[in-house]
């Protein structure tokens, strides 16, 4: 890329090199928010994403998944949907909806989807990477399974999870996964469905990204 | 389009027009009063609150400690993930850099997510001037671009609108709107119109709120989804950022994170917190294909050349030091004709724009300290305050390097009256006998007294200095302890 930008570097880091003395810091650490059992985590994550705004479904176990979904469907009178092919559950959505609704994988690039992602797509389907029970965030790592813009552009979000792929906080997470060595060209964190106060510091959801999110929760996984 | 400009330089005048605005007056008031109690019961345990803070201003000055060193790393871990990263001395050089990436693409239709440091470079204006159509994609954004204005709130833009002036904008820019107060309603309109626009855009410029140096990752804090519109869709993404903006590790993110959105809105976390780490990678199938990073300096370094204005670049941006000044919540943003506003605009910009300009916005100020007593990075305001209103008056000759627009505010007869009152001082027999000719001139004042009486009445002085009087007690009370009085 032939941009110029010659020798601004340089002459920005000379001014900060020639700096005075640079005051010593202290290290310190912050607590975040621990639950003391995995119960009390669940509970609170739920609560969390409840707060915001998101429904949260929670299962006893996996085999519920289909017929949660399929009730979803009907209750939803969604038409069209999308979800990615490699994701963990998506042999579930497939089998649960594939009849009910009109399913599309993920397969091409973005751009030959875009329009119907904008424009005639009820609702998309994800996993999640981790859960992050404190302030009731889904963590997704975005991939050729599961691209980007499914948890974006569709007025409904599905994200499933199991209970046991929750944590406490976003330091634990980023430590337990180590993280620091490298991550994937995006990650993102989600609370809720989009939303606004921009108008009369008045609510609104839905500003931009889905208008609903739908968390299912698969415990005793 | 011409965006209404407000000159620091006029701060006086436009601060008057805005006091008299009763719409305006109540629009701030009212949020404000939201803002601060939403931020008062995000922080209820003051415990942890005080921890926080201190961890966050600890991280804050460690990175920035660190800067030279961290802005190396952040460039080459960047490079490495794929993200392509550009250096800008000034505004003019980040605009003619952004353009140049926008033109090597073709392109003409711009998205941007929320970013001040974009607002800083007048970087709309720029792109407009190029013919190419840059639409901001923040709905509070959104809509003081289609009032022709600039933002008056780093956090909230659009604050200082009501729903029916901006049921009114949409009237005139939107076709087909349908007239309503419906919040709800105005949000969909908004969120309709520009769904097109994402489409349609060819590149997506965003602001970045931490940089990670460890991971060459670029965060985005946001609840509307416009910033992942903005950094998914369009196959080129463009990300701007003061040079201060690199923390060291990604261990520091979250509480910096945590604190930023509690102090800011009082939420507990946003709705979206997006982590860039790179284009599209095989086989991605969608994401852009291109990133592009630009590191802004604009002044940054001559805060931070000065060790007590370096606290400035600690930073995080949450606007919590607005909401809680007196003055900011009674003129509102655009008064201060600055793109940082309030508190934090005020020892920022003396930076971005020279002391000559923004030499009035440093006496703006009680120094009640509640920006200090809210800044959750602990930034020392008041005193950095008192620090620029020093270098405003007086060339710090032993200062270096010195600030753009030192001694601006100097005046003659202010510094001369000041030299004779130090040379008074130190002459007791001429001071004794100044005072007390003052003393007895005194009632002859004119009246008024400029500003002091425009709401007060002239000083009356007593009729004795308080030298006069002291001496006057000494003596007495030599008298009564001679004769043995007051047994
Ligand atoms: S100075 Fe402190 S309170 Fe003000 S915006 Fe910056 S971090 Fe927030």
């Amino acid at each position: 890329m032939a941009v110029s930008n010659s020798n601004a570097k340089q002459n920005i880091m000379q001014r900060l090199a020639a700096v005075s003395a640079l005051a010593p810091t202290n290290q310190t650490s912050a607590n975040a928010w621990q639950a003391s059992s995995p119960e009390q985590a669940l509970a609170r994550f739920e609560q969390s994403l409840m707060a915001a705004h998101a429904d949260v479904i929670i299962l006893e176990n996996a085999k519920q998944l289909s017929a949660c979904l399929l009730e979803l469907q009907q209750q939803h009178q969604w038409q069209t949907a999308l979800y990615g092919e490699g994701g963990e559950w998506s042999k579930v959505f497939s089998l649960a909806l594939a009849e009910h609704l009109q399913l599309n994988h993920f397969l091409q690039p973005f751009e030959q989807l875009k329009t119907a992602l904008f424009d005639s797509t009820d609702v998309t389907f994800t996993g999640c990477a981790a859960g992050i029970a404190d302030t009731g965030t889904l963590v997704l790592k975005p991939s050729a399974d599961e691209p980007r813009s499914l948890s974006l552009i569709a007025p409904c979000h599905v994200a499933v999870i199991k209970a046991s792929q929750i944590v406490d906080n976003l330091s634990q997470l980023i430590s337990e996964q180590h993280w620091h060595k490298g991550l994937p060209s995006n990650v993102v964190l989600i609370s809720g469905p989009s939303k606004t106060a921009d108008i009369q510091q008045t609510l609104a959801y839905g500003a931009h990204g889905p208008c609903q999110l739908i968390v299912i929760v698969i415990n005793g996984e | 389009m011409s965006v209404q400009h407000y000159q620091a330089s006029q701060f006086k005048q436009q601060a008057s027009d805005a006091l008299a605005n009763q719409t305006l007056r109540s629009n701030f008031r009212g949020a404000m009063d939201y803002l601060q109690q939403k931020r008062k019961d995000a922080f209820s345990d003051p415990q942890e609150l005080a921890q926080l803070r201190e961890h966050a201003e600890n991280i804050r000055q460690r990175c920035l400690s660190k800067l030279p060193q961290l802005l190396e790393q952040l460039e080459k871990n960047c490079q490495a993930n794929g993200i392509q990263v550009h250096w800008a001395e000034d505004a003019k050089q980040a605009q003619q850099l952004i353009a140049e990436l926008i033109q090597s693409q073709g392109a003409t239709k711009v998205v941007k997510g929320k970013s001040m440091v974009t607002e800083e470079i007048e970087l709309n204006q720029h792109l407009e001037g190029l013919g190419i159509e840059c639409v901001e994609s923040d709905m509070g954004e959104y809509i003081v671009q289609l009032a022709k204005e600039t933002p008056s709130h780093i956090i909230m833009p659009a604050i200082h609108k009501n729903k029916q002036q901006v049921a009114d904008l949409f009237q005139q820019h939107i076709k087909d709107f349908d007239y309503t107060l419906s919040v709800d309603k105005l949000i969909q309109t908004g969120r309709e119109a520009l769904r097109t626009k994402f489409k349609q855009a060819e590149v997506g410029i965003s602001g970045v709120n931490f940089a990670v140096a460890e991971t060459g990752t670029l965060c985005l804090v946001e609840n509307e989804g416009n910033g992942r519109m903005t950094t998914t869709v369009p196959p080129v993404h463009i990300a701007v950022t003061g040079i201060e903006k690199v923390v060291e590790f990604l261990s520091d993110v979250p509480p910096l994170f945590s604190i930023l959105t509690r102090s800011a809105t009082g939420q507990h976390i946003t709705t979206y917190f997006n982590m860039i780490s790179g284009p599209r990678r095989a086989p991605e199938r969608d994401g852009p294909n291109e990133v592009h990073l630009v590191l802004l300096d604009n002044g940054r370094s001559q805060a931070y050349a000065d060790e007590a204005l370096r606290k400035t670049l600690q930073c995080i941006r949450c606007g919590a030091c607005m909401n809680h000044c007196p003055v900011y919540t009674r003129v509102g943003g655009h008064a201060y004709g600055t793109t940082y506003p309030g508190p934090i605009g005020k020892i920022i910009s003396p930076h971005l724009q020279g002391l000559a300009q923004t030499s009035d916005l440093v006496t703006a100020s009680s120094l009640c300290g509640a920006c200090e007593e809210v800044c959750p990075v602990k930034i020392p305001i008041p005193s950095l305050l008192q620090r620029l209103r020093h270098d405003a008056k007086l060339p710090a000759a032993e200062q270096t390097p010195s600030l753009k627009g030192q001694a601006s505010a100097a005046s003659w007869t202010e510094h001369t009256a000041w030299r004779m009152w130090a040379w008074l001082s130190t002459h007791p027999s001429i001071y004794n006998w100044a005072m007390a000719v003052g003393v007895k001139l005194a009632k002859y004042l004119p009246m008024p007294m400029g500003e002091w009486t425009r709401c007060r009445n002239k000083p009356e002085l007593a009729s004795q200095t308080f030298h006069q009087t002291m001496k006057r007690r000494a003596s007495k009370s030599l008298t009564r302890s001679a004769t043995g009085g007051g047994r």
